[in-house]
């Protein structure tokens, strides 16, 4: 199952043969100009700008969206830290398409129920189609740049083909994941955030569909029994919902979430059943960046991150972002 | 391969209207009112803007820059990248323009 390589392939040759291309520089005339001042970028600056990022995941999930963690599980632990390092973007001249593409490392491990220490290394694809429309809080919709054609919908897709080294057992895997998901600023549209007409964030929901392959994985069948080198195919439907209560001063601290994902087989050896990962977590941020928060976490149904182990188990934990 | 490469016919807008024109597009995707956004907000950690949206934004200041210099661009990560102010994207647009 790789139905995605094809049309990446199409958008890249699009790109490359396409009508995205940059014409020659040319000179513009100048305008009055306000110098600003050109600070000093540190290291660290200047490889996030070449799209570095650390999150908890780059999954396909809303981990993708969360700080990277360290948990402790009475008194044990687990860790879910990923790092993009940089971000290539064949589409970057097109108004409206766009597609960044980075190298991702990521590592999972947790202690329970079974042990679980996996390593990867994956290929973060994204692909942005369609000039979204913006939104005032009071619903009136904002001007865009001049000459475009908005769209309330748009679409963002994800593939993401990975190899995970199962670090106690010594076995690699290769994985693909493909999502696609519609996108919005409106309120109740699927990944706005929902806001009052003062602005303040109330809810918001994200929608997605999408296949998985898993080949030559480790992982825990349906009676709990690891097995090796299973090959696997799943559709998969996720839900993800999050509120921020108490949230008079519009900081956004007090988030509550809840993510439903939903696999049915559609290939591959008959080892899991049709499964559900549901994961509910209310995190308190100390700060209104977010860079720092503790949380606590619910976690039921079969995780891909931990080889498919049924878990039912919750956890508090620190979260940190870079 | 050329129907979409525009060539500039407009004179280049000042700082204040690249500015304005900046906060504006920022402005529909933060879900807030012009005037209540500021220079040194970031788009995620105080806008709280979507990552998967912020891509979309980074295609609307991209296609603003476009319609004065079409041979120049805004790439995702530039608009994405972590601690990134409002401040930040009208200068990334503002350079480009002026380049």
């Amino acid at each position: 199952m790789r139905p995605a390589f094809p049309l990446l392939l199409l958008f890249v040759a699009r790109a490359i043969y396409g009508d995205c291309a940059a014409p020659a520089p040319q000179s513009t005339p100048q305008a009055a100009t306000t110098p600003s001042p050109t600070a000093k970028k540190s290291f660290l600056e200047k490889w996030q700008e070449r799209g570095f990022s650390v999150h908890q995941a780059f999954d396909g999930s809303r981990a993708e969206s969360r700080p990277a963690s360290i948990a402790y599980l009475q008194p044990l632990y687990s860790a879910d830290i990923a790092a993009k390092l940089a971000e290539w973007d064949p589409l970057r001249n097109c108004e409206q398409h766009s597609m960044p593409i980075g190298p991702v490392v990521e590592w999972h491990r947790t202690n329970t129920p079974k042990k679980s220490n996996l390593v990867s290394a994956k290929l973060n694809i994204e692909f942005f189609q369609s000039q979204l429309r913006g939104f005032l809080p009071d619903g009136t919709p904002t001007a865009g740049p001049p000459g475009v054609t908005q769209h309330t919908v748009g679409y963002y897709a994800t593939y993401k083909p990975a190899l995970t080294e199962d670090v106690l057992t010594h076995t690699i895997s290769a994985d693909h994941v493909f999502v696609v998901s519609p996108i919005s600023n409106k309120n109740y549209y699927p990944s706005a955030i929902t806001v009052n007409a003062e602005g303040r964030h109330l809810w918001r929901y994200v929608l997605s569909i999408g296949a998985e392959y898993y080949g030559n994985k480790d992982l825990f069948d349906r009676t709990s029994t690891e097995i090796k080198t299973a090959d696997l195919t799943f559709a998969r439907a996720r839900l993800f919902v999050v509120g921020w209560p108490f949230n008079a001063n519009m900081e956004d601290r007090n988030e509550v979430s809840a993510d439903f994902t939903y696999r049915g087989r559609v290939g591959g050896q008959h080892v899991l059943p049709d499964s559900h990962y549901l994961s509910v977590q209310v995190t308190h941020y100390a700060d209104k960046k977010h860079t720092i928060g503790v949380g606590v976490e619910y976690d039921h149904g079969r995780d891909p991150n931990q080889k498919f182990q049924n878990l039912k188990q919750g956890k508090v934990s620190l979260r940190f972002s870079l | 391969m050329a129907k979409h490469v525009k060539v500039a016919n407009e004179a280049p807008p000042t700082d204040a209207q690249i500015h304005d024109a900046v906060v504006g597009i920022i402005a529909g995707f933060a879900k807030k009112f012009p005037k209540d956004i500021k220079d040194l907000q970031e788009l995620s950690g105080d806008l709280r803007i979507p990552d998967e949206n912020m891509g979309f934004l980074a295609m609307a200041l991209r296609a603003y820059v476009k319609h004065f210099r079409p041979d120049q661009t805004v790439t995702i990560s530039e608009i994405r990248k972590p601690k990134q102010t409002v401040g930040g994207a009208v200068d990334v647009v503002r350079k480009r323009i002026r380049a």
